[in-house]
This record gives C-alpha cells, structure tokens and sequence, in this order.
C-alpha cells in the first residue's frame, strides 16, 4: 500500500512532466504532420542553460524559466524558419530526417562544449523532503508537478482563448481552408514549433534540479513522450496529457512492484494496440483541440 | 645455363631463410617488440590516452631496469596499433602487427566489445594476446588458446562484494541479517548481484528483496520504497554512476539509513562531486587507490610528475600488464611467439615479486582459461575527505565507520 501510493505520487509527478514535454510533440505533429525529433534535444539545451545560469550567475532554477523558456521558443522558431519552412512541401520524411540530423548537430555542440560527463544542479532547499502520510516527495518534485501542469493548462486555453490559438488550431484542421480564410499558415507553424520548444524548455529546467544532465538525455525522453502522444492521439492536446500522465504512472507503478523491462511490454504494447485497433489515439481526435 | 643459375640463386636464399629463420629467436639481441592495440583515435581515444601513457612509462622502466635479461639485456621496443575505437580495425591491427611488426606479444586495454574481436584475430595469428583492463564474462569461455586477461570475470567480482558485506557487517558488531539487494537490470547489474545474494545467503544472510530496475530512468522512488519496505539492515547495490547519483539521492529523501555497499562506479570523482558531503560513510570497490601503500604509488607519483594527469586504475592496470608480458618474455628466454605463450600459461609470479605491484594481489597466474585468478579487490569507505581502505585486513588504513552514512 505504501509502495503504491507513493509510485502514485512520484509517476503523477513525472507523468505531468512527461504531459507537458508530449504536447508540444502534438502541437508539432498537429501543425507540420510529422515527429520533430529535435525536441528531447531542445529540452537538453535548457537543461544546460538552467545549469550555466546557476553555475556562473547562481541563478535559482525557477527563475531561469524567464531566460530558457524564451530562449527555447527562439531555438525552436529559428529550427522552423532556418530548415523546415524551406522544405515542408516536401515528402514528411525528409522533414523528419533535416530533425534527425539537427539532433545530431545538437547532441555534437554539447558533447564539445560540455564532453560526455553527466551534470547536476542541486539546491539544498529544493531537495528537502515533504512528509505526506505514507508518501515522501521533494521540494522540487512538488514545483515539477505544479508548473508542468500550470504549462499544460496554458498551452490548452492559449489554443482555445486566444484568435492566435484558434488559427493553429484552424490551421492544423485544414490548412488551405485557414490560408483562404486569412490565416498566415506559415507564422502559424513558426510560432507553433516556437511554442512547442518553449514547453521542451520548461520541461528541461524543472527536471534539472532533480535529475542530470548528459548530451544524450534528450533521446530517452522524446521516446516517451511520442509513446504518450501516439496513446493519447497524434495531434491531441488533452490525448497528450493523458498519454504522458499514464506513461508516468505505468513506469513509476510498474516498477515499484516489477523489474523496469514491465513498464516497457507494457506501454509500447498498449502503443501498439492502440496504433492496430485505434489509430486516432485514445482520445480519437485528429487535430490539435 | 640461366635457368641453372636461377635455380641455385633460390635454393641458395632458400637455405638462407631455413636458417635465419631457426637461429632468429636465439641470435635476437635488437629490439623485442610488443604491440598494443589501443583506441588511440574515436570515441573511447579519451580514456585510451591514460593506457598508452602506462605502457610507455612501463617500457621505459623495464628499459632503465636491464631490459630482458634473459636475452642478453635486449630492450623492449612499443609498437602502438589505432583500433579507431571500433573492434574490425582492432582486429585488422593485431594481424599488421603480427605480419608487419613481427610483434613477440600484444595487449588491448578497453572496452571488451573491442578484445572479443581483436583477441580472435591474435588467436587466428598465433600471437599471445594479453587483455589489460577488459573483463567481460564470455571472454575467457571461448576455449582459446593465446588469450590471457588481467582481470576476475564481472561475474567472479561479485563474490568480493559478498566478502565486504560480511566483513563490515563483522566489523560493525554482526547483527545485521537482512540484506536488500538493488541492481540495474543489465547483464551487468544481474550477474554481479546473482552471485554477491548466493554467497550471502549461503553465509547466513536473509536477501529481503531482490530489485531490479532500468538504469536509464529518471525516477526511482518506488523501487527504493519497495526497498526500504523490506526493512533491509544493509544495502547491496550494483549501479552505474547516474544512477548511483540518482538512488544515493532517492535513500536520503526516503530516509533509507542504512549501510549500502556498492560494487565499484561510486570511487568515479564525479560520484562524489554530484553528491557533495553526503559520499561520508559510503562504500565501495577498486582495484587500487593511491593511499594503498606499496610499489604503485611511486609509479603513480611518477607518472603524475611525467604526464600531469592522475594515474587510474586503468593506467594502473596496463603498466602491470606490460611487466607481466616482460616476466612471460624471460621465462621462455626467447621472442618466438609459441614459447612466449607456453610461458605465459605456466607463468607463477609470487605475490611478494618486486614487480607485482598490486599489494593486494595473490601474485600472478593464469588458469586454464587465461584468466589471472590471482586479483584481489579493496573494500573502501569515504571517510574524512577521501576513499579509505577497510577491507582486506592486511591493507587496511582504517575501520569501517559503523554510524549510519545518512545523518
């Protein structure tokens, strides 16, 4: 009982991480129709840079968020106005590979700047545990599930509130309809891969304060969350919170009471299930919503 | 009468190789060459940097020492191959340094993936092939014939990690009973444990839980509490160093305080740089650390002095395997690869041999599979400031420091 509800907890935190991290892989997939590969890697780079402001400037992590936030959108927009824009009527497989190979550039520019050493940023104060019952959680963990929700939940009005949001949306639907109706499609999906950067970002900086970062921690994670994406529904943005919430808790359970090759049966079978028999994704929605 | 002179010149440089050939190895006064196939360039080039340091300094020693006695003070000449960190290349390597170099013997260094091709290659090339640093389980189960390694099998290591946990238990009053295993799921993490929780349990022990977990996640929470929930007196831990960072980290906000003996990634700096004064009391394995009085901390100040880089294990590890080859090279008094190799099998260096510099070593010798039975490991707590030897007896700097390492 112990075991599960504090595999609970620490998977609800991960999940949300996760959550936030699958929907800008959604918003991409939405807007472009294809897998930005680049997007663990971009997550990565604000890992570093959360590292460096707090190395060299001793800058707390939280309030970095100002700084690699921005930055992260920047990178993002620039990957879509320096590489994508150009190629994007052609075949969604090339558009894939230019992502692989930025990743590839990405992953070198660390490993010269940073070497395959493994970083770490601890606070004393984010590390203190909070006592809750049977279930023990950091500091850190608690901000990590409150600001990843926060992102979600603005990434999802963002989308439905405001005009901009509404012509991503318009845009991902049916793109030659929004162009007719006055949307400038390719802002849109700059702004979009801006956007989707951001919460890559986001993502990057909670999680430094309680895990490490390498040149190849970006892989890991963006598999996860295209695990979570395909689940929940390619495009979806509330699909992308279940499916990283659930792919969260399945190996936080999973791995509390198996060996951790259980979590990996069983999500990638569920992702195969549900690629076979429900294509749409749990949620069934094609576009982003 | 041209065909005629043609036929004597043949048969005339015919005999001249019969008999260079049979008189080579006794008339050799130049040079004896050893080659070493090591990652100069790649990937691994980094790490290899340190290995072809030691095997320099190592030349240059058993050159100012005499060289090979047996041979009349021949020198001992390095012959370095690139293996591009990549295993086709190494074992391409090994035979130019056979057919080309006419080496007398080779050594690698890392990783095992690259020794289980280019150990083939030497096996193919009848050349005495000795791996330095690799100790991969499968290596020394090929039944091969020129293949000899420095190191115990993983697998064999996990006894010592059994052997350290009775001892500190001892140390620390005996009344810890119930052991918690913990171990990333590889092949690596489960062989070491596997054998560490049979001796334990054959000594007495009651293993309370057996977990494995993945050591790629960034969470690992539920598997400690799963842990903790065994109600474990001791904690044995096969990691790598993430997540040695990661569990170290996930015991203190759990309140998981217990002793944890972990099997060797925790001695990495960067284990005890990522976890600041909170390494006080933990403990760990090596081989060798420099506050280990005895013959390699002169080769180490030395080296330091010389190159101005830390000596490390696998420095250390390569320098001794070059004074093995050279004890192999006088035994059989001769540079014929076939003699050298019947040497190297029979070879029985006593433990208080001046060049075994491994103070904690049995000496040197190979079994039937090549492998040199004869390592012994160091059990070591962080206390006060640096990694201090508690284990074995012999050795010891200090005594385990029984209060609980999670204040």
């Amino acid at each position: 009982m112990v075991i599960l509800a504090q595999a609970l907890a620490t998977g609800l935190v991960f999940g949300s991480l996760y959550a936030l991290l699958s929907s800008g892989v959604a918003l991409q997939a939405g807007v472009m129709k294809i897998i930005n590969i680049t997007h663990g890697h971009v997550m990565a780079f604000a890992m570093y840079l959360t590292w460096e402001l707090h190395r060299r400037y001793a800058i707390d992590p939280y309030l970095s968020v100002a700084v690699t936030v921005p930055v992260s959108f920047g990178l993002g927009s620039a990957i879509y106005i320096l590489f994508l824009h150009t190629a994007r009527t052609r075949d969604p497989l090339n558009l894939v590979i230019i992502t692989l190979g930025l990743t590839a550039i990405l992953e070198s520019a660390f490993l010269i700047a940073y070497s395959a050493d493994l970083h770490t940023l601890r606070v004393a104060s984010l590390d203190r545990p909070i006592v809750l019952g049977p279930v023990i959680v950091s500091v850190a963990q608690v901000f990590a599930l409150g600001l990843s929700l926060l992102g979600v939940a603005a990434m999802y009005a963002f989308l439905h509130l405001t005009y901009f949001g509404r012509a991503i949306r318009a845009a991902a639907e049916n793109e030659y309809a929004a162009r007719l109706m006055g949307v400038d499609t390719s802002r849109v999906r700059a702004i979009s891969f801006g956007l989707a950067s951001a919460t890559a970002g986001l993502v990057g900086t909670l999680l430094m304060p309680m895990f490490h970062v390498t040149p190849v921690v970006g892989w890991e994670f963006l598999l996860w969350a295209f695990v979570a994406v395909v689940i929940g529904g390619l495009g979806s943005m509330t699909g992308a919170l279940v499916g990283g919430l659930l792919v969260g808790l399945a190996q936080s359970v999973t791995g509390g009471f198996f060996t951790g090759h259980v979590s990996a049966v069983l999500l990638f079978g569920l992702m195969i299930a549900v690629l076979l028999w429900h294509p749409e994704g749990l949620l069934g929605e094609r576009a982003v919503r | 009468m041209t065909q005629r002179r043609r036929g004597w010149g043949a048969g005339l440089l015919t005999i001249a190789w019969i008999v260079t050939s049979l008189a080579g190895p006794a008339l050799a006064q130049g040079p004896v060459k050893i080659g070493f196939v090591f990652p100069l360039t790649g990937a691994l080039a980094l790490g290899a940097v340190g290995s072809k340091n030691a095997a320099e300094l190592a030349v240059a020693d058993i050159n100012a020492a005499g060289g090979i006695a047996a041979l009349g003070g021949s020198r001992i000449e390095p012959v370095f191959g690139d293996s591009q960190s990549d295993p086709t290349t190494a074992a391409r390597e090994v035979s130019n340094l056979v057919n080309r170099s006419n080496v007398t013997a080779i050594m690698d260094t890392f990783p095992s993936g690259i020794t289980a091709v280019s150990s083939q290659a030497a096996e193919r090339e009848r050349v005495p092939f000795l791996a330095a640093v690799s100790y991969g389980k499968v290596l020394p189960e090929r039944g091969f014939k020129y293949y000899f390694q420095l190191q115990v099998p993983a697998v064999v290591a996990g006894v010592y990690d059994a052997e350290i946990l009775d001892f500190v238990n001892k140390a620390c009053g005996g009344r810890w009973k119930r052991v918690g295993v913990i171990h990333e799921q590889t092949e690596y993490g489960t062989s070491f444990t596997e054998i560490a929780t049979r001796k334990l349990q054959e000594a007495g022990y009651t293993v309370t839980t057996r977990i494995a977990y993945d050591a790629k996640s960034p969470d690992l929470t539920a598997q400690v509490v799963r842990l903790r929930e065994s109600r474990p007196d001791i904690v044995l831990q096969t990691s790598y160093l993430p997540d040695s960072i990661l569990l170290k980290e996930t015991f203190k906000r759990l309140g998981l305080r217990v002793p944890v003996i972990e099997s060797g990634q925790k001695i990495d700096p960067r284990y005890v740089k990522a976890v600041g004064p909170a390494v006080e009391g933990d403990f760990t394995r090596a081989t060798w650390v420099d506050s280990v009085k005895g013959p390699l901390q002169d080769v180490a100040r030395r080296y330091s002095q010389k190159y101005g880089t830390p000596f490390d294990s696998v420095s250390a590890l390569v320098y001794q395997g070059v004074w093995v080859l050279k004890a192999s090279i006088e035994k059989a008094k001769s540079t014929d690869r076939e003699a050298v190799r019947t040497a190297l099998a029979s070879l029985k260096v006593p433990a208080d041999d001046p060049h075994v510099f491994y103070r904690n070593w049995n000496g040197i010798a190979f079994d039937e599979r090549g492998v040199n039975t004869t390592e012994r490991f160091l059990g070591l707590q962080w206390q006060d400031r640096g990694w201090r030897v508690v284990w074995p007896t012999p050795l010891a700097e200090t005594k385990p420091n029984c209060t609980s390492p999670l204040k």
